[in-house]
């Protein structure tokens, strides 16, 4: 029902619910469109919506743990420490053509996109590093073709890596541990391609006889994308093509596993994020 | 009798609202370490409100996160002369909070699951933690007392409809579908219930001058 312009008596009486939220769509848009001309109600309103939010004082829940609440805040400031690199990034220009692409998009993208571009701007430097390397290798001549060789193949490496996770139908998921443990991952979906790249860091090695699995958990369930060990600085890449719907996604996880994996995820997740996340 | 309400928080509200200011001052040209001591300064207020409406770790925590992100990046649009910075902050992370409910709420329904399935233990605790910082922990424990003993005050039917509205976000119609009360009763409990708060803290703020 399309709510008439309201009298200031009557928008008087509904500003507390207003101030609350308690209000019925209509019944709140023509308050507030009444108060946005008339100072009184506005004034009224705000006085109203700050003693609101006094309620959430009167909330009483146990202390948070302290790794949990530790976890919350580093993701934040590494989002953050992100965000305004590639803020500065875009301000100054940035040198790598396909970081450049995420970065113009950062601008009013969220929280995971952030991340996203964190990990684009890491790969883009290891591209550059080992390209640095690959021209000094390729000047020494022929002695040293294996060597080059070996550097060439990394380049295309991180080429291919930096192509599957800037595409422009491209879905993110992040992943977190449960555990205390500062890990957290990034699943990146090229919905084009039917890519799959999982990025992840600070991943601890899995014990003797274990491996790590990954999982697309859909709605009709888990679907193993391959099992990995991390490098040892805990470092992931894994790289899958699997076709799915694109409301089929529910969550993304890591398992530990029984080496060789399993047909159905069985050990403790390791890492994991739902597809309710994801971000476009 | 009445338990008296606890003034001095006012003592120091005025350095908490400069000091709130100021951080996201900061965070607007980019300073991480000021989105840092924001956290550190409000995790446990909000945490404990969006506990309160989810009822669930996991999603109360994604929700604190998602809301302390939203204010990182819309520091530099934050008008002072449109609310304080914790009305910002609590509004933010209240309707992050409602949104997700709204949407658990939905998915139950499709799934049919049964609700007690995700309430969790936290919601039952009565401690209230106070953040790293004594004097922010101060002030937040003075005005947490403060409130409660304002909504304690109030007839139960009007602190009930507050907190329907407040907590679960039900619409005045939503709460007279609920509470089996015809809708002008409920719209008149939740008119006087909040001007009632807003009159109590006003009392305070001036005995605190």
């Amino acid at each position: 029902m399309k709510h008439e312009p309201v009298r200031h008596e009557e928008a008087w009486e509904l500003l507390a619910a207003a101030a609350l939220d308690a209000l019925d769509p209509d019944e709140m848009a023509a308050v507030m469109r009444h108060a946005r001309g008339c100072e009184r109600c506005s004034a009224e309103f705000g006085a109203l919506r700050e003693a609101a939010a006094q309620l959430a004082f009167a909330a009483s829940a146990g202390a948070v743990p302290g790794s949990r609440r530790a976890a919350m805040r580093h993701r934040l400031l590494v989002h953050a420490r992100a965000d305004e690199e590639a803020s500065t990034g875009e301000r100054s220009g940035a040198t790598v053509r396909s970081s450049r692409r995420l970065l113009r998009s950062l601008v009013a993208a969220s929280m995971l996109l952030a991340a996203s571009v964190a990990v684009v701007a890491w790969l883009a430097h290891d591209r550059a590093r080992l390209a640095d390397a690959l021209r000094v290798a390729s000047e020494r001549g022929t002695a040293e073709q294996a060597v080059s060789d070996s550097l060439r193949d990394a380049v295309a490496e991180r080429d291919t890596l930096i192509a599957g996770i800037t595409g422009e139908d491209m879905s993110v998921v992040s992943l977190a541990a449960n555990a205390p443990r500062q890990t957290w991952a990034l699943m990146f979906w090229n919905r084009s391609t039917n890519g799959w790249t999982f990025i992840a860091y600070n991943l601890p090695q899995p014990a003797a006889g274990r491996t790590y699995q990954l999982w697309l958990v859909t709605t009709r369930g888990p679907i193993s994308a391959g099992t990995f060990a991390p490098a040892s600085n805990g470092e992931a890449i894994v790289r899958a093509t699997y076709a799915l719907p694109r409301d089929a996604l529910k969550a993304v996880a890591v398992t530990d596993e029984p080496t060789g994996g399993v047909p159905q995820p069985t050990g403790p997740f390791v890492v994991s994020g739902t597809g309710q996340n994801a971000t476009r | 009798m009445n338990p008296p309400f606890p003034a001095r928080a006012y003592h120091r509200a005025s350095n908490v609202v400069d000091d709130d200011l100021a951080l996201v001052a900061r965070m607007a040209t980019g300073d991480e370490s000021a989105l840092a001591a924001f956290f550190d300064r409000w995790h446990e207020v909000v945490s404990a409100m969006v506990a309160r409406i989810l009822r669930d770790a996991d999603d109360a925590d994604d929700v604190v996160e998602e809301a302390f992100w939203q204010v990182w990046r819309q520091a530099p649009r934050y008008e002072a002369g449109r609310g304080s910075v914790q009305t910002w902050l609590l509004t933010i992370a209240r309707t992050r909070a409602l949104d997700r409910l709204r949407a658990m709420r939905r998915r139950r329904e499709e799934s049919l699951e049964d609700d007690a399935a995700s309430v969790d233990a936290r919601a039952a605790g009565t401690n209230t933690p106070t953040p790293d910082d004594p004097a922010v922990g101060a002030e937040h424990s003075e005005r947490m007392a403060l409130v409660r003993t304002a909504l304690q005050r109030l007839p139960a039917e009007q602190r009930s409809a507050l907190e329907l509205a407040y907590y679960d976000g039900l619409s005045q119609s939503e709460i007279a579908e609920q509470t089996g009360q015809p809708l002008g009763t409920v719209k008149t409990r939740v008119r006087m219930a909040l001007q009632k708060l807003r009159q109590a803290l006003d009392i305070l703020r001036e005995e605190a001058r």
